[in-house]
């Protein structure tokens, strides 16, 4: 899939006009505690984004004041070209929380029809969309089941549905993987990229780097209620070149031989972890060590994982 | 539409998660009860009327009022049944739902809070409202059967009964939406405990003279005018002569309701539901 330097697909660009989620130093205070302090956000139009950030980061209470659950106590923003805590906005969000409950007495069908209801699409047209929800879920011929029946992962698959009836142009999902087995993990990433496909943007909240890396166009890194990172997935060498360099009869002071093209991250005897100051800084970082008397056996270009770069700017683990 | 969608599952819960079922199983077994107690204390009754050769006049009529008496007791534990449905009922109806996010998936829908509310309002309030009525009218026809008796009021009766009723799934929808379920339920305890302890000082201050306990007694039912309600209804429930030789009581009201309170009670009820729409409608969830 090809991206712009951005990190936007090609499809989202073809798409996308308005952004569907467009925030600016939106704040959320409880008493004097910021649990968000002037988060910026920006998300295009049928693109699948991560939002991520450790706990007590802030992403709970963001997702929040984007559907109107939480009101922001100063910034604001924009949700489907709507402000936020417009519920005329909704028509067209698809929302599945974790940790829902989901209540027994419901069969499948009746739980869909329900929230079909609440969207206020007509009876013939709901039940049409739920049918086809199940369907595409893996729950055909469970629809007249109670609830109480379900195991927890055909709960989430339905909890799926329900996010997907209205159609919408925005679905908000929160671990929408965390109770599924490798198998029901790549039927929902396959749904995602059908869903970029139809041109539905995806906003993920997940602590499961490999599943966002896998599924998401970009992130967004949030710590502290402030937004760290807003940008691809995968962050492209260019922005942060590192090069992996072992050799042996090093200079006493690399540091002072590398000074202007690349600082020493990390050093254990002759392997060296250097971020160079510039991408093309490569030959005059080989050049100097070899100057300065040096045998170099290796220098590689060092592809930066999205698990390091959420430690980096978070410093906790995900 | 939507606020009957949610009224509709509000009520589809209350019946497939067996509450009604539990209810009318329970209600059986009071019914019961109450038919056996009132069997035998009608037949001593009886008994001792035949016993002294007396079952006209005045001996015949203090066995009917004893009846009436009987009636107007099991009227009560409805009340109270009734009343304590009405908080358990509601209690979780908001902040059950929030606890389970449930109601965030309500609420991210094209939704308005105060949809919510009102759909809740009607569903906890016609499941209690229904009960209510329905277990009066089986203890009424119970009492005509066993005791031969028929209450003079039952419309006004019930009817009173239930706005005490609607009066507290209000309150309880109200304390449902501004707190967490087993304080809502707590708190609705306390308030239903005050309204009845003001209906026991006004019955007292009435009965030894203390005017500061009567006026404080009778007061207390503009802050919580549940067990008002209940003495208005009551005293449509009983016969005049049941109301003259019964004088002041914590129980039942032998003084007719002004109009005034009954205005102020329907007014009560309306803002109690709209306070919890409001409360509902400034809350961070």
């Amino acid at each position: 899939m090809s991206r712009d330097a951005t990190g936007t697909t090609a499809a989202a660009r073809a798409r996308s006009g308005a952004p569907v989620i467009e925030v600016g130093g939106l704040v959320k205070r409880y008493g004097a505690r910021a649990a968000v302090d002037g988060l910026e956000l920006r998300v295009e139009a049928g693109e699948v984004f991560g939002f991520l950030g450790p706990n007590g980061a802030g992403k709970t209470t963001t997702v929040r004041m984007l559907l109107g659950l939480a009101r922001a106590s100063a910034g604001g923003g924009r949700v489907l070209g709507r402000p936020l805590g417009d519920p005329e906005a909704r028509r067209e969000v698809g929302y599945l929380p974790e940790n829902v409950h989901f209540p027994g007495w419901f069969t499948g069908l009746g739980f869909l029809r329900y929230h079909g209801a609440l969207y206020g699409l007509p009876r013939k047209l709901v039940a049409r969309r739920a049918s086809d929800a199940l369907e595409r879920l893996g729950l055909a011929g469970r629809g007249d089941d109670r609830l109480r029946t379900y195991s927890h992962g055909m709960l989430q698959r339905l909890g799926l549905a329900q996010a997907l009836l209205a159609r919408p142009r925005l679905i908000f999902l929160d671990e929408p993987t965390s109770a599924l087995d490798p198998r029901g993990r790549r039927e929902v990433r396959q749904l995602l990229d059908e869903l970029r496909a139809e041109g539905t943007a995806v906003f993920l909240n997940s602590h499961l780097l490999s599943e966002v890396e896998r599924t998401c166009d970009r992130v967004g890194i949030v710590a502290d209620g402030k937004t760290r990172y807003l940008g691809p997935t995968h962050p492209r060498e260019a922005d942060h070149p590192r090069l992996s360099v072992r050799l042996s009869d090093a200079p006493a002071d690399v540091a002072a031989v590398l000074d202007g093209v690349a600082r020493v991250a990390s050093r254990q005897g002759g392997d060296l972890m250097l971020t160079l100051s510039a991408p093309g800084a490569a030959p005059e970082v080989a050049r100097r060590l070899l100057d300065a008397g040096a045998r170099l056996h290796a220098l590689t270009p060092v592809r930066r994982e999205l698990e390091d770069l959420f430690l980096e700017l978070t410093g906790a683990p995900a | 539409m939507t606020v009957l969608t949610i009224a509709g599952a509000t009520l589809r819960e209350a019946w497939n998660r067996k509450l009604v079922l539990a209810l009318a199983l329970l209600s059986l077994v009071f019914l019961a009860l109450y038919g056996y107690g009132a069997h035998l204390l009608n037949a001593r009754l009886v008994e001792r009327a035949n016993h002294v050769g007396a079952t006209g006049g005045a001996r015949g009529a203090s066995v009917v009022l004893a009846r009436h008496q009987m009636e107007l007791f099991g009227m009560y534990v409805v009340d109270f049944l009734a009343s304590f449905m009405a908080i358990f009922a509601g209690v979780g109806a908001i902040a059950g739902d929030l606890e389970d996010h449930s109601l965030q998936l309500v609420l991210a829908k094209p939704v308005r809070r105060w949809q919510v509310v009102a759909g809740k309002a009607v569903g906890s309030g016609v499941v209690s409202v229904v009960y209510a009525t329905a277990l009066a009218l089986a203890l009424l026809g119970l009492s005509r059967l066993v005791l031969e008796v028929t209450a003079p009021g039952i419309v006004p009766g019930i009817l009173l009964m239930d706005l005490g009723v609607l009066t507290l799934s209000g309150l309880t929808l109200l304390a449902s939406t501004i707190t967490h379920t087993l304080t809502a339920g707590v708190a609705m305890v306390m308030v239903y405990a005050v309204a009845w302890t003001g209906g026991v000082m006004q019955a007292l201050g009435n009965l030894v003279n203390i005017d500061v306990l009567a006026t404080l007694g009778r007061d207390t039912r503009f802050l919580v005018p549940t067990d008002a309600l209940w003495k208005a209804g009551s005293y449509y429930l009983q016969p005049a002569a049941m109301r003259i030789q019964q004088g002041p009581n914590p129980l039942f009201g032998v003084a007719a309701p002004d109009g005034g309170f009954l205005i102020f009670a329907g007014v009560y009820v309306v803002a109690a539901f709209v306070a919890a729409g409001l409360a509902f409608q400034r809350r961070d969830l």
